[in-house]
């Protein structure tokens, strides 16, 4: 096999016992790697009723066959297991340097199955690996852990571990990589923690060939060449990062205030954009492995009630913190995005959270009494406060923990949660942007706004220029989206090179890489598979047409102002059009000739 | 009307926004008059070489829609127009 | 070469590039280039053997398999090389290294360093003149021609 091993580990943490495995590159083929084989393995090695903190679960680490090598931004690992926060399929999708690390220490991925008696951590070198106890370093948060992991195993070994949160099974904890790259969304560091799985650390002196040298220098080069041409990705991004998309999501009226409820246009958008951080805080842009689009911001605050650094905020976590709680001081957003990281945890998670708990009370339905502080609509220092309550579970903060939709249940008002299967929507208005309303509804893990990304053709005009407040198009362009997706998330390299390269330089990288012959079509099949298999899981969890849906206020409350005035989220076209498109019958269950045509 | 100016137009315009008192004017005509304001480098960046076109990096939007879905180079800015000028940048 | 880590992205691609052109394989531990990375100082730093004038690796070798060719790179010979491995301690900056098989440094790839054409940053860059003082002046001068200068 090339650009792959063929080797994992099988890691059980309840006997101790480690293995080694081979993987079947007929599985591979039909797979791809990270996100797609790693849900086929889950579903085939774990019960359907299995509960996620049980030792009969299994946490899954898969690269790609191109992670850790010359590919454009070829850094990328995915975690897959049963997600906690919304009960779907869970993959949360990282960069930093950890996956080509651990291909470099000859294994492509590891399956944690089991629970330890007391915490330990997993240390993978160069072909061997060893469980080691982790006592002292259980209740420390990720840098403290990665530090002290580093310390004590090799000054280059890379390190993956979960905070506090992931240990008190926040609903949204994170595995974080690196200190500073999050696995983030949907509670997959809770199934690490479940299973006193404190970190693992890897350190290789290995390397990763490919099937066709010549031919794989020429593609990477080819699509390197396209990347730093592209103004996107080879200017825009690393100038100012994802929070670039503030003020352009604003200004077309797709930036949710106050927990959905306000509009979407939000004057002070500015103070927290990607154009601020640049004056203000930034130190230098960072890239992931192998990338040369450097989105990464290394961040400072020198001074002030917030003087903090670390890395980020990303664009939506800007957002859930900012503007869907109606706060803008940047200096405070970017310190409880570094508590995000250090205690590891997702802040999308935490801002809605926080906005849906302010909105219960502006609604009389929960009291200050009850949050133990100030947690209303504005209050800056108070997402600082309980962003640390929260990672601790510490008063209001257990409630916290739980996620937006559990809190606004339990307090008679489940329609406040601004959330799809109960993960809540990041920062794109789904009703002055019709395509993301659609994306939403149906991602296979719940409000989700990367697995298919229409911000890109409806705002950016990348690849294509889509009017955002028609529903013409929307479904077929969608499900490309979602495809290639799927196929970028399973073999090992970062999202965004998709604004500037598309499916036959990924086709071309991916044929050199591995040697194997397929045509373009088939690699976005092998996606519109990944995607079916997980659609699969979902129905075997329960999950049916009525949960592809949106929040009341999407579909009922229409925009106050801005372009979008008077719209809302015009699902029900879009959605029945995207179930035909998928092959799916008209509840959104795939059907037989789909199934045996993608080979399911 | 106001002209916003976004990432790095802000460098070339030399201001992150600005009002102009003109009388309704199209998308095309009114960059031809910001880059006569603002400069060279500021109009190698909204229109093409020729200047017979705004530039294919440039997003424009009046009141928040994207000119593409209004009249292209010819819709009609307003005297009470909001204009954001982006270059084509992302995030996500 | 010409370093400026204050571009550096801390991506790597140098280390794949460079190990790929040498053994057509991607590992770090065949690249002659290595990006140290400092976590609390927020920067990287790549280190690629500096061409000493007075190459210590050269003076050490028993067998005079360091060789200086026509652009002034120290390239070894590997017909003359015994694998001593001197040369690794006489660098004093880590720039020889060894592959399980024998020992390699930075050689420029013969004229063209892939390190440079890779380098998505400019943080390493290919310039046949001596890194001149004059080229920082010129871009500290730029800055104040773009403030202070008059607008085409």
């Amino acid at each position: 096999m090339y650009g792959f091993l063929g080797k994992i580990l099988r890691v059980n943490l309840t006997s101790g016992t480690i293995a080694e495995e081979a993987l079947s590159e007929s599985l591979v083929k039909k797979y791809l790697g990270g996100r797609g084989l790693g849900t086929k393995i889950y579903m085939d090695e774990v019960a359907k009723d299995t509960d996620v903190y049980s030792p009969d679960n299994k946490l899954i680490l898969l690269t790609g066959p191109l992670t850790g090598t010359l590919a454009t931004s070829a850094g990328r690992l995915m975690w897959i297991t049963k997600a906690p926060l919304t009960g779907t399929i869970g993959c949360a999708n990282s960069g930093g340097e950890f996956g080509p690390e651990l291909k470099y220490a000859g294994f492509d991925g590891i399956i944690f199955e089991g629970k330890a008696e007391k915490p330990v951590y997993l240390y993978v070198n160069d072909g061997k690996a060893e469980l080691r106890p982790a006592d002292d370093l259980w209740g420390k948060t990720v840098y403290e852990t990665t530090d002290a992991v580093v310390a004590a195993t090799d000054p280059d070994a890379k390190v993956c571990c979960i905070g506090p949160a992931g240990e008190n099974r926040v609903l949204y904890a994170a595995i974080m990589n690196e200190k500073h790259r999050a696995a983030g969304r949907g509670g997959i560091g809770a199934v690490m923690g479940s299973k006193n799985l404190k970190a693992v650390a890897t350190r290789g002196t290995g390397g990763i060939k490919v099937a066709d040298p010549k031919g794989f220098l020429e593609a990477c080069t080819n699509a390197r060449d396209i990347l730093k041409a592209n103004p996107v990705t080879g200017t825009g991004l690393g100038a100012y990062g994802t929070e670039i998309l503030v003020n352009i999501i604003n200004s077309s009226g797709g930036m949710p205030k106050n927990n959905w409820r306000d509009g979407a246009v939000d004057p002070d958008a500015d103070e927290i954009s990607g154009e601020t951080l640049a004056d203000k805080y930034l130190v230098r842009k960072k890239g992931c492995f192998a990338c040369s689009m450097a989105c990464g911001r290394v961040t400072k605050i020198k001074d002030g009630p917030y003087k903090s650094a670390g890395e980020g905020p990303e664009y939506e976590a800007a957002w859930a913190l900012g503007s869907s709680c109606g706060i803008h001081d940047l200096a405070a957003i970017c310190k409880v995005n570094f508590l995000c990281n250090e205690y590891g945890m997702d802040p999308i998670t935490l801002g809605s959270t926080f906005a849906c708990a302010m909105e219960l009370f502006d609604k009389g339905l929960l009291t200050l009494e009850e949050m133990g502080g100030n947690l209303v609509f504005g209050n800056t220092d108070s997402i600082v406060e309980f962003a640390l309550k929260t990672a601790k579970r510490e008063g209001f903060g257990d409630k916290l923990a739980e996620g937006s939709y559990r809190l606004a249940e339990s307090h008679g008002a489940p329609e406040l949660s601004m959330s799809v299967k109960k993960q809540e929507m990041p920062a794109y208005d789904g009703r002055s942007l019709q395509g993301m309303g659609l994306e939403y509804a149906t991602s296979n893990r719940g409000g989700c706004h990367v697995r298919g990304y229409l911000t890109s053709p409806e705002i950016l005009g990348i690849p294509v220029k889509l009017d955002p407040l028609v529903t013409e198009g929307k479904a077929a362009i969608l499900k490309t989206f979602q495809d290639l997706t799927a196929v970028v998330d399973s073999i090992g390299i970062c999202l965004f090179t998709t604004f500037g390269i598309g499916l036959p330089e990924i086709a071309n990288m991916l044929r050199t890489c591995t040697g194997w012959d397929f045509t373009d079509e088939e690699l976005l099949a092998a996606g519109d598979r990944i995607w079916n298999l997980e659609k699969i899981y979902n129905m075997g969890q329960g999950f049916t047409k009525k949960d592809d849906t949106l929040p009341p206020r999407l579909l009922r409350e229409p925009l106050p102002e801005g372009p979008a005035k008077g719209k809302v989220c015009e699902l029900d076209v879009m959605l029945n059009e995207y179930y035909q498109l998928r092959g799916w019958s008209d509840q959104g269950v795939p059907t037989k000739e789909k199934l045996s045509e993608l080979g399911l | 009307m106001i002209i916003k100016y976004f990432a790095y137009f802000r460098q070339d315009a030399g201001c992150k926004e600005e009002s102009l008192f003109l009388a309704p004017i199209s998308a095309i005509e009114l960059l031809r008059k910001i880059s006569d304001i603002h400069g060279q480098r500021l109009r190698e960046k909204l229109l093409t070489p020729t200047q017979d076109d705004i530039h294919p990096d440039v997003i424009f939007l009046i009141d928040g829609r994207n000119i593409d879905f209004l009249q292209g180079n010819d819709s009609l800015v307003k005297e009470d127009a909001v204009v954001s000028l982006f270059p084509r940048i992302a995030g996500g | 070469m010409v370093l400026k880590p204050e571009k550096c992205l801390s991506c790597r691609t140098c280390e794949l590039i460079c190990s790929f052109t040498r053994a057509e394989e991607f590992n770090p531990q065949l690249s002659a280039v290595s990006v140290i990375s400092y976590d609390k100082a927020m920067i990287s730093v790549p280190i690629m053997c500096t061409q000493c004038e007075e190459a210590p690796c050269m003076k050490v070798c028993p067998v005079e398999a360091i060789y200086k060719d026509e652009n002034g790179t120290k390239i070894v010979d590997y017909k003359k090389c015994i694998g001593c491995k001197m040369c690794i301690s006489a660098c004093p900056l880590g720039n020889m290294a060894f592959d399980g098989n024998a020992v390699f440094k930075c050689n420029l790839c013969g004229g063209e360093p892939q390190c440079a054409k890779f380098c998505p940053s400019g943080a390493i860059e290919y310039k046949e003149t001596n890194p001149s003082s004059l080229i920082k002046r010129k871009e500290l001068a730029e800055k104040f021609r773009d403030v202070f200068g008059e607008v085409e």
